[in-house]
């Protein structure tokens, strides 16, 4: 057995370690594409603000988090990492960051449990390592966190967090008083939600249906469910290929929106039958159920790029016959005869079926996941046991680094345009309840 | 000229052409034979050349039965990487990399990269065995990597015993 035994003896476990090179490639590539995080470490780099900060992170392995955690590593912090999602991970990603010596635990494919091992293995390291920083999207490390390690737990000085589904859980944890720690919800800052969300799927998400499926989008009819940030940015990329779009919200606001971008808003129940693709972006659960999928059209495909896989009811497919076409892609057959393609097996399908968001969108986000971190480890003693979101100074600071990569040109205001609208010439530009 | 008519008066097809052809004896010189003795030498030469081929053949035989036996351990290696194959994974299996066999409840298979070392003993389903996979897409079972290779050994002993009669 001395084969397995040293390969449990290094601190971490991926993939195949040797894709690192073919990683480290990628990460230098997506350097150039991430300026908001490569000036942070410029700007930071001396003084190191993260010196002292052991942080457990648990979000998306991928090239693009690579250049997050060794952003996080330059300003001085110790890291265990592991991905949020049992498909999300790179592997060339987690090579390189593994072979950096720094400790990931994450392949595309885990099993539900190996995904929890993952999860574990970031909280306790060799010689006792355990964290006081977190930095979680999605929320299940804080919750593993909160339920079984409240003695480490107590160690922690801060949470940040990446993404609507955890904010939501970190909310429901503060009203109830159960939150810890104070936690910063970096989804709304609106360099975040306001990018990432939108214009990175609108980005990746037809991109992982084409590679999936290789369908052609024009002329077909797209049905995305929830036409929140996520869901803007999907409608939008489904029309920009010319695909009839409808949407189904539940919220008026959102759905009259939607049909102020011209976009047919139907119910799920119309819609089945009619359409050829399926987009979940709800953050909400049984949207496509299993009477909707056995009244769709052969060959319809079905795909959720919202955060959890429970958008589509796939637990009710498991009693039909699966042909798995190839990875992430398989065949759902229905006693009919029937096929439905169903992606990711209802997960995440741009980072299932595709490769996440492109650097550039990411980099606004990780900029954000680092200025958090930066602000929870160094002043958690302003903070309660709440959740906060960045000032927006640092929102309008993480747009700004942003702007110089793509030859925008920011316009100053004068002294006396800005005392007009009552702001100073270096802002923050608008009051805390805009909305952008 | 001899008589070579007088002899022989049995029945039977006549043989019509010069003596030296016939088939039975045509001449009172000729020795004491008959068909019955062709018969039987026939027979008595068919036993021995059968017991010859009997013998030549179990060779063969043998050697079938060992190759059968062979064919079947391959296929059933070949059917054991089928089902290996077969059995549920997730990940992108690297020619060679271990991993791990377990069983879940429905007694479906899958693999999985961690070990029961990883669970510290307490895996949550089933472990069944450790495989490394080959780069021709077959399975070695981890208990089998560490085997010495007989063959590699006795063709090591009969290279050195050839380099001794040198």
């Amino acid at each position: 057995m001395s084969t397995v035994a040293a390969e449990a003896q290094n601190d971490y476990r991926v993939a195949d370690i040797s894709l690192a090179k073919w990683g480290r490639q990628e990460i230098e590539i997506a350097h150039t594409e991430m300026p908001g995080l490569m000036a942070l470490r410029e700007e930071y780099g001396k003084d190191q603000p993260l010196k002292g900060a052991r942080i457990a992170g648990c979000l998306h392995m991928t090239i693009q988090t690579a250049v997050l955690i060794e952003t996080l590593a330059e300003l001085g912090a110790e890291i265990r990492w592991s991905s949020c999602n049992i498909f999300s991970t790179q592997d060339q990603a987690a090579a390189a960051i593994a072979e950096a010596g720094i400790p990931v635990f994450a392949w595309k494919g885990e099993t539900e449990e190996e995904y929890w091992w993952c999860i574990e293995q970031t909280i306790k390291g060799p010689n006792g390592w355990t964290p006081n920083m977190i930095l979680d999207d999605g929320g299940d490390l804080t919750a593993v966190m909160h339920d079984k390690y409240p003695e480490i737990l107590a160690e922690c000085k801060g949470i940040s967090e990446e993404t609507t589904t955890g904010v939501h859980r970190l909310y429901e944890m503060a009203r109830k008083g159960e939150l810890k720690v104070p936690a910063i919800n970096v989804n709304d800052s609106v360099t975040k939600s306001k990018f990432d969300n939108l214009y990175g799927c609108r980005e990746s998400l037809v991109d992982s249906i084409k590679r999936a499926t290789d369908v052609m989008v024009a002329g077909k009819i797209a049905v995305v469910a929830g036409f929140g940030d996520v869901g803007k940015g999907s409608a939008q990329s489904l029309r920009a290929l010319s695909a009839q779009v409808w949407v189904t919200e539940a919220d008026p606001i959102c759905a009259l929106q939607a049909a102020m971008e011209g976009y047919k808003v139907v119910t799920m129940d119309e819609a089945v039958e009619h359409a050829d693709i399926f987009v979940t972006a709800t953050g909400n659960y049984n949207v496509i159920t299993h009477d909707h999928m056995k009244r769709m059209k052969d060959q319809a495909i079905v795909c959720n790029i919202g955060h959890f896989d429970n958008e589509i009811d796939v637990e009710s497919l498991k009693q039909y016959t699966w042909e798995n076409i190839k990875p992430q892609v398989d065949h759902v057959v229905f006693p009919d005869g029937k096929k439905i393609i169903l992606l990711a097996e209802g997960r995440l399908v741009n980072l299932g079926c595709g490769t996440g968001h492109p650097s550039f969108v990411m980099s606004n986000s990780f900029t954000n996941q680092t200025l958090a971190q930066i602000e929870l480890w160094n002043n958690h003693g302003k903070y309660e046991n709440d959740v906060y979101v960045l000032p927006k100074k640092l929102d309008e600071k993480v747009a700004a680094l942003h702007l110089k990569k793509i030859g925008a040109n920011l316009t100053t205001l004068t002294k006396e345009q800005a005392e007009y609208i009552g702001v100073t010439p270096e802002g923050p530009f608008k009051p805390e309840w805009y909305r952008y | 000229m001899t008589d070579d008519t007088k002899r022989y008066q049995g029945g039977g097809e006549r043989h019509g052409g010069p003596a030296r052809t016939s088939p039975y004896p045509v001449s009172r010189l000729a020795g004491p034979i008959d068909l019955v003795d062709v018969a039987k030498q026939i027979q008595e030469a068919d036993k021995l050349l059968s017991t010859r081929a009997n013998s030549k053949l179990r060779v063969i035989a043998d050697q079938i039965r060992s190759l059968q036996e062979e064919a079947k351990g391959v296929l059933e290696e070949a059917q054991r990487d089928q089902d290996l194959h077969r059995a549920r994974c997730n990940f992108e299996r690297r020619p060679g990399k271990i991993y791990h066999l377990y069983r879940k409840a429905d007694d479906s298979l899958y693999f999985s990269m961690l070990s029961p070392a990883d669970w510290n003993g307490e895996p949550p389903d089933t472990y069944v065995d450790s495989y490394r996979l080959e780069a021709d897409m077959s399975w070695t079972p981890v208990a089998d990597l560490e085997r010495p290779d007989d063959n590699a050994e006795l063709i090591q002993r009969l290279l050195e015993a050839h380099r001794d009669d040198d």
